[in-house]
C-alpha cells in the first residue's frame, strides 16, 4: 500500500513543469549522431565556476546526463571544457547528494520548512526585515539578483552578503583606484605579444581559462608561422600553469614581486608614480613591454596587493594596450564588492547578535572562511539559520535547517560569463528528490510567493528583451546556449592619484580605508539592475580590505625573508616564511572536494592526488632540513596545523604555498579528510599572503599521495623542443621483420601538439568520464594503480631552481608494430583493419604481459572489480564496464568512430575529416589534440604529421606509434628577458 | 631383500618419530597457509598483491622462476647421474628427483594463480573451443604453458620410472609382513614388476631414455621462463644472454636445496651408510662449481652490460647494481656465488651444520637474483614517490605456502617410499661382490 502510494507520488511528478528536452529545447542537430545510432538528446546550458558561467553541452541518455562538453557557441568555452565542468555529471549522480530537508540534522518533510519560512516571513515583516541576512556565493545571475533585490525591497532592513574564498578583492580595489569603477581587466591574448604576469595565472583554472588559453595558443600559432613567439613573462611565488608556459619565468618571493612591479613601472617612467624601485630584471622586462607597445599587457593576480593591481592598470595605460590587447569590462558579478569585507561584516553582525535569520544559499562559510574570522562561533549565535546546498556540508551541520538545492544540471537559472556573455541554464535532468528547493523557490518563500524557477528566469529575460519576439528569442537562447552578446568594453582614463606607494600605512596590516566611489552605484545596467541599488552591501564605506597585506612589501631587491618570527618552542627561532594561499588546482576552494575525478587526477606541477601539501622551494626545504613527505607543523598567528612538506622545483624562496580546499570535515566520504585545511591559517580578512609563518618538522612522515615518477619512460627524450620556425631532424628509417599492415580504408591517427598543451587535465578527466574509467582511491593511486587511460607526464628541464616544465599527454600510442600484441597468449589485444590497437576485454585472462611490454606504460589493469561503483546513471552506456582481472586502455574513443561511421553510412556519404572527435580532443581548450584519417592527405592529422615538429615518442624502438607529437617551440631567446 | 637395504625399507615404513611428526606438522601448517592464500586470491583477485603498473609481476614470477630453477638443477643433476652411471647416483638421485618434482608442483601454482582471471587459464591450451581462436603461438606465455606441462610430465616420468623396481621391493617387503593393503598399494604402482632380467633390461633402457629427454627439457623450461622476460622491451630484460644467465644461475639453488636435503635426510633417516661422506663431498663440490659458473655469468653480465651495451641497457643495469635494488643484486652474488666457495674446504663439505645453511643460502641468493631481475629490472632510477613494488602479506603467504607444500611432499615421500634407490644400492653391492671374487 505504502509502496503503491509512493509510486503514485512519483508518477505525479511526471508533469511538464520541470523538464528540459523535449519541451523546451530542440535537439542540437550538430551533435546528432556524435555518440551513437540512437540519437542522444543534447542540451545547451551553462555551468558556473566562481559565479561565472562557461557554456556547455550536456549529452544525455535515457534522461541521464552522461557527458559534459564545451559549447562552441559560448565565448567562455569555444567548445572546450575544464575539469570542473566535466565532473558535473559525477556530482549529479553522487550518492552523497543531500536529498532530505533537515532540521537540527534530522530529516523532516519539506512542508515543515515551507511553514517555517512562512512563519519567519511573518516575524520579519513586523520589523522591516531587521535581522535578516542572506549569504550567497558570488552571484552573476540576473534572475537571482532580481529576486534578492525583491527580498531586500520587501525587507528594507535586510542585507545581502556574498562570500567567495577565491575572490580577487585586491583586483577590485586596484581597479577602483585606477579607474574608479569595479571592472574586470580581461586581456585579449590573440593580440597581446608581450604579457607580464605578476602572480596572474591566465592559463590556470578559472572561469576565463578556456577562452584565455584558446586565445593564447591562437597568438602563439600565428607568431610561429612568422618564426616568432609572443613573450609571456611570469613572476610568481608558486609554480602555476601559466608559469609553466612562460617564455621567461621568475620565481620571486612576495617582497621581491612588489619591488619588481614598481621597478618595471619606474623603468617605464610612469607618470604619477609615488615611489620608485629597482630590480635587476626590470629594465629588460620594461624594454620588452615597450617594444610590444599596445600589444604589451601587465596582469596582476592573486597575492598581488591592490597597489600592484593599480600599478598594472597604470602600466597598461602607459603601454596603450587598453582597448586592444586588454579590455576593461564591466564586472560580471551583479554586485562586485570585496568579498572578505562582506563576509567579515556579516560575521561581526552575527557575533554582535544583530542577525536573527540567516539564509546561506550555495555557500559553505563554516568551512571556507578563515578560522580566525570565527564564523562557526558566530553561526551558533543566530537563532534561525537555513543552509541550502548540494551536500550536507560543514555549514549544513551547523545550521538549524538544511535544504537540498537542485544540481546545476537540474535547475533553471542564468549566469554571465567572465566577459559578460549571458546564458540560460536549463535542466538536463529531472530533480531526483522531492525535497529539493532551488534558491529561487527559497527566496520566493521569503517573499510569500510560490515562484516557478523557469517562470522566474523567463520573467527576467522578458524584462530585458521586451515582449515582442520573446518566445523566439527564448527558444533560440536555449538552443544556442547563449542569451546575448558580451559586455561592451569600457573606455576609461586613468584616475590621478592611483598610486599610493607601498607605504606601510597603506599596505600594512591596519588596512586602508576604501576611498573609491560607493560600490552600491557600481552595478551596470542589466536585466534586473533597476532594483540593483537596493541590493546594497551590508557595510557602508568602511571595508577593511583583505588582500591588502604585502608582507615584506618594501621597495627594493632584497631577498630577505620577513622579519623576526616568534621564537619556537624549542628555544631556537624557526625561520619566518610567508604563507601563500592558492586555490587547489583540483578542488579549488574545497567546494569540489566531493568530486572523485578531481581528487584522483594528479594536480599539475605537484602530481599530488587525493589531498594537498605545503609546497616550498627545494632549497628552502633543504635549509629547513625537510624531505618530501615529511610532516611539518605550520604556525601562523597562534594557529597551528600539520601538513606534508612537498618541495616543488621552481617555487619561490622563503615562502610556503598552502593550497586551499583540503581537510574537509563534512560533505561526503570522497572529500572528507583529504589533505590539510589551510583556512585554519588564513588571516581573517581572507588575504592571499600572510607573513610570519614558522615551519618546524614534527619528526613524523606524512607522505602525500602522488604519481610523480610513476610512469617514467625509458629511452630517448620524450618531450622534444625546437626553436621557432625550426624542424626536428628526420628520424632514421626503421625497418621491421614484420610485414606492414594494409589499410585500404581509414587509418586512424592522433597528433598531440606539446606546444599547445597547458597541462590543465581537461583531457584526462574527459577521458575518464567518456570511458567509464574507475576511480580507485588514494591508497591504490599511491600504489601505482590509477586507471587513467590518458595521463599527463611532466618533464622538467633546465636549471633545478627554475626548470622548464613540459606537459605531455600520453594516451595509448596504437603502435603499428605494437609490442603488446605478440606477447598476449590469448589474442586479447590485436590490430584492427583501421590501425587501432584493440583490447578485447572478454578474451583477456590477465597475464599483464602486454603491460610489461608496453614501453609507454599506458595499459591499465583492473586490480579490483570497479563495475558496481561505475554502474550508475552517470556511466556512458556506449563503453562497456571491465571486470576484475582484465587489462584496459585508450581505444581512441572507438565508440565514437563507430557512431560516426554509422551516421555516415546512414546518410550514404564518406566520413568527413574532423567528424570524429575523441573525448580528449573535444575537451582540450588549446586544441592540442588532432585526430583523423592518416590515409587522407588533406586531413588535419595528416597535415600535422607533415609538420617539421613532428616526432614519435620513443620512436627508436620501432613501434611506429599512431599517436605522435609535435615538439614544443622554445625560444632561443630563452636566456634574455623577452 | 639384502641386509644392506633393510634400513632403507625400514626407514620408509616406520611410523615416524617426533622429528618426523614435527616436520609433518610444520609443513602441513605451511600447506594450510597456502590454502588460505590461494582461497583469498581466488576470492579477491590479484589486487591483494602488491603489484602495480609498471610492476605487473613480482613475487609470482620471482617464485616461479626460482622454483623452476630448483627443479631444474635437481633434475639436471639426477639425469646427469643416470646417464653417466655415476656412483653418487645410488645415494642421492631419488630424493633429487623427488625434490625436482615437488619444486615443479610448487612452481606450477604461479602461472595459473598470477592471472587476473585464473579460472580462464585453460584458454592458453590449444583447444579453440572457448574463444574460437588458437592461442597465439608467438607469445612466450604459450611457450611457457608448454614448458611447464612438459616439465611436469617428464620430471614425474623420470622419477616414477626410477621408482618402479623399488616399489616392487616395497610391495614384497610389505607382503612378507602380511600387510596386504599396503602391499597392494605399492603393487598397483609397481606395474607388475617381477625382477626378471627382461624387466631389468627394459627398465634400464626406458630409464636412460627418459633421462636423456630430461636434459634438453630442463634447458628449455628454464629458457622459456627467461624468454618471457627477454622478449619484452624492458631494457633490463631485453637481452639475448638472459636464458643462459637464468639457467646457469639457477643451478646453485637446486644443488643447494639437494645438498641441504641430503644432509637432513642423512641424519633424519639414519642413512649415513647410504649417503656417505664421499657422496656429500661430491655434491658439495658440485655446488661450488655451480656457484663458480654463476659467478662467471654475473661477471659476463657486468662486463657486457657496462662496457658494450647501449645506453638504455646500461642504465637499467646501473639502476640494478647501484639503485635502490642494489642490495638484492649484490646479495645474490654474495649468497649464490661467494658463500658456496666455502665448500672448497674439505672439512666444511661433510659437516651438516655448514652444508645445510650454505645450501639454503645459495637458494636464497638465487631468489634475490630473480627479485633483482623481475622487480629492480623494471624499477627505474629513483624519482621520488615512485610506486615501488612492495610484496603484500598475501604474497608472502603464497611463497611460504609453496615452501610448505614442497616440504610436505618431501616429508611424505621420505615416509612412504624409499628415499634412496634400493635397486641401485643392491646393484652396487653385487658389483662389489663380483669385483671381490675376481680379485
Amino acid at each position: 500500500m505504502g509502496a503503491s502510494l509512493a509510486l503514485a507520488a512519483l508518477a505525479g511528478c511526471d508533469g511538464p513543469a520541470e523538464f528540459g528536452h523535449p519541451l523546451y529545447a530542440r535537439p542540437r542537430s550538430a551533435d546528432a549522431g556524435a555518440a551513437g545510432v540512437v540519437e542522444p538528446a543534447t542540451y545547451a546550458t551553462v555551468l558556473d565556476l566562481d559565479g561565472l558561467g562557461r557554456g556547455v553541452l550536456v549529452r544525455t541518455r535515457a534522461g541521464h546526463p552522461i557527458r559534459i562538453e564545451g559549447n562552441p557557441a559560448h565565448p567562455a568555452s569555444l567548445g572546450a571544457t575544464d575539469i570542473f565542468a566535466e565532473s558535473a555529471v559525477l556530482s549529479l549522480h553522487a550518492p552523497e547528494r543531500s536529498r532530505r530537508v533537515l532540521r537540527q540534522g534530522r530529516a523532516v518533510p519539506a512542508e515543515t520548512l515551507d511553514a517555517a519560512l512562512a512563519a519567519a516571513r511573518v516575524e520579519l515583516s513586523g520589523r522591516a526585515g531587521a535581522g535578516l541576512r542572506i549569504l550567497t556565493g558570488p552571484v552573476s545571475s540576473p534572475t537571482l539578483t532580481r529576486l534578492i533585490a525583491s527580498v531586500l525591497a520587501d525587507f528594507p532592513a535586510a542585507q545581502w552578503h556574498q562570500h567567495d574564498p577565491l575572490a580577487e578583492d585586491a583586483a577590485l580595489v586596484g581597479a577602483l583606484r585606477a579607474h574608479g569603477q569595479p571592472l574586470m581587466a580581461v586581456p585579449d591574448l590573440t593580440r597581446a605579444r608581450c604579457v607580464l604576469c605578476l602572480g596572474a595565472d591566465p592559463l590556470g583554472a578559472g572561469p576565463a581559462q578556456l577562452r584565455l588559453a584558446r586565445d593564447w595558443i591562437t597568438a602563439r600559432q600565428a607568431e610561429r608561422q612568422a618564426g616568432r613567439q609572443p613573450a609571456l613573462l611570469v613572476a610568481e611565488f608558486s609554480p602555476s600553469l601559466t608559469g609553466a608556459r612562460a617564455t621567461r619565468r621568475l620565481p620571486l618571493p612576495p617582497g621581491e614581486m612588489a619591488a619588481l612591479a614598481r621597478a618595471v613601472a619606474t623603468a617605464l617612467e610612469l607618470p604619477g608614480l609615488a615611489a620608485t624601485a629597482r630590480h635587476a630584471e626590470a629594465p629588460g622586462i620594461a624594454a620588452a613591454l615597450v617594444e610590444a607597445g599596445p600589444a604589451g599587457v601587465v596582469l596582476a593576480g592573486r597575492g598581488a596587493p591592490a597597489g600592484m593591481h593599480a600599478l598594472a592598470h597604470a602600466i597598461n595605460h602607459r603601454l596603450g594596450c587598453v582597448g586592444t590587447a586588454l579590455h576593461l569590462l564591466p564586472h560580471p558579478l551583479a554586485r562586485p564588492e570585496p568579498m572578505a569585507a562582506s563576509i567579515g561584516a556579516l560575521a561581526a553582525a552575527m557575533t554582535a547578535g544583530a542577525v536573527t535569520h540567516l539564509l546561506i544559499l550555495g555557500a559553505n562559510p563554516a568551512y571556507d572562511t578563515a578560522t580566525a574570522l570565527g564564523f562557526v562561533e558566530a553561526l551558533r549565535r543566530v537563532p534561525f539559520t537555513l543552509h541550502g546546498g548540494l551536500l550536507v556540508d560543514e555549514t549544513a551541520a551547523l545550521s538549524q535547517w538544511h535544504v537540498p538545492l537542485p544540481h546545476p544540471l537540474q535547475a533553471w537559472g542564468d549566469s554571465l560569463a567572465f566577459e559578460g556573455t549571458p546564458a540560460i541554464r536549463q535542466p538536463a535532468a529531472r530533480a531526483t528528490a522531492v525535497a529539493v528547493r532551488s534558491e529561487v523557490e527559497l527566496l520566493g518563500m521569503l517573499l510569500g510567493r510560490t515562484i516557478d524557477p523557469r517562470e522566474a528566469v523567463r520573467e527576467t529575460w522578458r524584462e530585458a528583451w521586451g515582449e515582442a519576439g520573446f518566445e523566439a528569442r527564448w527558444a533560440q537562447a536555449l538552443e544556442e546556449g547563449v542569451a546575448g552578446p558580451a559586455a561592451q568594453p569600457l573606455t576609461l582614463a586613468l584616475l590621478p592619484g592611483w598610486d599610493r606607494g607601498d607605504a606601510p600605512q597603506d599596505e600594512g596590516a591596519s588596512g586602508p580605508v576604501m576611498q573609491g566611489p560607493d560600490l552600491r552605484l557600481a552595478g551596470r545596467m542589466r536585466p534586473g539592475a533597476e532594483a540593483h541599488g537596493r541590493a546594497r552591501p551590508g557595510h557602508d564605506g568602511e571595508e577593511v580590505l583583505g588582500s591588502e597585506r604585502d608582507p615584506g612589501g618594501s621597495a627594493g631587491t632584497s631577498r630577505q625573508p620577513a622579519e623576526a618570527a616568534p621564537a619556537g618552542s624549542n628555544g631556537q627561532s624557526p625561520p619566518a616564511l610567508t604563507a601563500v594561499f592558492v586555490p587547489d588546482p583540483g578542488v579549488r576552494d574545497g567546494a569540489w572536494a566531493h568530486e572523485a575525478w578531481l581528487q584522483e587526477v594528479p594536480r599539475p606541477l605537484t602530481r599530488l592526488a587525493w589531498g594537498n601539501a605545503a609546497l616550498l622551494e627545494p632549497a628552502t626545504a633543504t635549509r629547513l632540513g625537510l624531505a618530501a613527505g615529511d610532516e611539518i607543523a605550520l604556525e601562523l598567528a597562534g594557529q597551528e596545523i600539520t601538513a606534508p612538506a612537498w618541495p616543488v622545483p621552481g617555487h619561490a624562496p622563503d615562502c610556503v604555498t598552502l593550497p586551499l580546499g583540503g581537510g574537509r570535515r563534512a560533505g561526503g566520504p570522497v572529500g572528507e579528510g583529504r589533505g590539510f585545511d589551510a583556512y585554519a591559517l588564513r588571516p581573517a580578512d581572507g588575504a592571499w599572503l600572510a607573513s610570519g609563518l614558522t615551519v618546524r618538522a614534527t619528526g613524523r612522515r606524512a607522505p602525500p599521495v602522488t604519481t610523480e615518477g610513476h610512469y617514467r619512460l625509458e629511452g630517448s627524450d620524450p618531450a622534444r623542443a625546437v626553436a621557432p620556425g625550426a624542424s626536428l631532424p628526420d628520424p632514421p628509417r626503421d625497418t621491421s621483420l614484420h610485414p606492414d599492415w594494409p589499410y585500404p580504408g581509414h587509418a586512424w591517427g592522433m597528433v598531440i601538439d606539446l606546444d599547445a598543451c597547458i597541462g590543465c587535465n581537461a583531457c584526462a578527466v574527459a577521458c575518464q568520464a567518456e570511458n567509464n574509467v574507475p576511480v580507485v582511491g588514494p591508497a591504490a593511486v599511491a600504489r601505482g594503480r590509477a586507471m587513467h587511460w590518458l595521463r599527463i607526464d611532466h618533464h622538467r628541464r633546465g636549471p633545478a631552481d627554475n626548470p622548464d616544465t613540459v606537459f605531455q599527454p600520453v594516451p595509448c600510442m596504437h603502435c603499428e608494430q605494437a609490442p603488446c600484441e605478440p606477447v598476449c597468449p590469448v589474442n586479447a589485444t590485436l590490430h584492427d583493419h583501421e590501425g587501432l590497437n584493440l583490447m578485447v576485454h572478454a578474451r583477456c585472462i590477465g597475464t599483464r604481459t602486454c603491460a610489461n611490454n608496453c614501453p609507454y606504460k599506458v595499459r591499465r589493469f583492473n586490480w579490483a572489480d570497479h563495475r558496481r561503483a561505475l554502474d550508475r546513471p552517470a556511466r556512458n552506456p556506449e563503453v562497456p564496464l571491465r571486470p576484475r582481472g582484465v587489462m584496459e586502455k585508450c581505444t581512441y574513443c572507438q565508440h565514437r568512430i563507430v557512431a560516426a561511421r554509422t551516421a555516415a553510412s546512414v546518410e550514404d556519404r564518406a566520413l568527413r575529416d574532423g567528424e570524429i572527435e575523441t573525448a580528449c580532443q573535444r575537451a582540450c581548450p588549446t586544441r592540442a589534440i588532432t585526430f583523423g584519417d592518416l590515409n587522407d592527405p588533406a586531413s588535419a592529422v595528416a597535415r600535422a604529421r607533415a609538420d617539421g615538429r613532428h616526432y614519435a615518442l620513443l620512436g627508436e624502438l620501432g613501434t611506429r606509434p599512431r599517436t605522435t607529437y609535435l615538439a614544443r617551440v622554445e625560444p632561443d631567446a630563452k636566456e634574455r628577458p623577452a | 631383500v639384502s641386509l644392506a637395504v633393510t634400513p632403507v625399507v625400514e626407514a620408509a615404513l616406520r611410523p615416524g618419530g617426533w622429528g618426523f611428526r614435527l616436520a609433518l606438522a610444520g609443513s602441513a601448517a605451511g600447506v594450510a597457509v597456502l590454502a588460505v592464500a590461494v582461497a583469498a586470491l581466488l576470492v579477491w583477485g590479484v589486487g591483494i598483491w602488491g603489484n602495480n603498473i609498471p610492476h605487473v609481476w613480482g613475487f609470482d614470477l620471482i617464485a616461479y622462476a626460482w622454483w623452476i630453477g630448483i627443479a631444474n638443477a635437481a633434475s639436471l643433476f639426477a639425469a646427469v647421474l643416470v646417464l653417466r652411471r655415476h656412483g653418487l647416483r645410488t645415494a642421492v638421485n631419488r630424493f633429487a628427483e623427488a625434490a625436482a618434482l615437488a619444486a615443479i608442483l610448487a612452481a606450477a601454482f604461479y602461472p595459473v594463480l598470477h592471472l587476473g582471471r585464473p579460472f580462464l587459464a585453460q584458454w592458453t591450451f590449444p583447444y579453440p573451443a572457448y574463444t574460437g581462436l588458437w592461442p597465439q603461438f608467438g607469445s612466450p606465455l604459450v611457450w611457457d604453458f608448454w614448458g611447464i606441462v612438459s616439465h611436469v610430465t617428464v620430471t614425474s616420468l623420470f622419477w616414477f620410472v626410477g621408482l618402479i623396481p623399488d616399489l616392487g621391493a616395497m610391495r614384497d617387503a610389505a607382503a612378507a609382513r602380511g600387510r596386504v593393503a599396503v602391499a597392494r598399494a605399492y603393487g598397483l604402482f609397481a606395474l607388475g614388476w617381477r625382477d626378471s632380467v627382461a624387466h631389468w633390461h627394459r627398465h634400464q633402457a626406458t630409464y636412460r631414455l627418459v633421462a636423456a629427454l630430461v636434459l634438453p627439457l630442463l634447458l628449455w623450461a628454464q629458457t622459456v621462463v627467461a624468454l618471457e622476460f627477454a622478449t619484452t622491451l624492458v631494457p633490463a630484460w631485453h637481452q639475448a644472454r638472459l636464458p643462459a644467465h637464468v639457467v646457469v644461475t639457477g643451478l646453485p639453488s637446486g644443488l643447494g636445496v639437494v645438498l641441504a636435503l641430503a644432509a637432513v635426510l642423512r641424519s633424519g633417516l639414519s642413512l649415513e651408510a647410504h649417503i656417505d661422506d664421499r657422496d656429500m663431498d661430491l655434491l658439495a663440490r658440485l655446488l661450488g662449481c655451480a656457484a663458480l659458473a654463476a659467478g662467471a655469468s654475473y661477471a659476463h653480465e657486468l662486463a657486457v652490460g657496462l662496457l658494450r651495451e647501449d645506453a638504455a641497457t646500461r642504465g637499467a643495469l646501473l639502476a640494478r647494481i647501484a639503485g635502490p635494488g642494489a642490495p638484492a643484486f649484490w646479495g645474490a652474488i654474495l649468497l649464490a656465488v661467494l658463500v658456496p666457495q666455502w665448500l672448497w674446504r674439505r672439512a666444511a663439505r661433510t659437516d651438516p651444520l655448514q652444508v645445510i645453511p650454505i645450501g639454503l643460502l645459495a637458494a636464497a641468493g638465487v631468489w634475490l637474483d630473480r627479485w633483482s631481475l623481475v622487480v629492480d629490472g623494471v624499477r627505474s632510477a629513483v624519482p621520488r614517490g615512485v610506486a615501488a613494488y612492495v610484496p603484500a602479506p598475501a604474497e608472502w603467504a603464497l611463497l611460504g605456502g609453496t615452501v610448505g607444500l614442497f616440504a610436505l611432499l618431501l616429508v611424505l615421500f621420505g615416509h612412504a617410499i624409499p628415499a634412496v634407490s634400493m635397486f641401485e644400492t643392491l646393484h652396487e653391492e653385487s658389483e662389489a661382490e663380483v669385483e671381490a671374487e675376481e680379485r
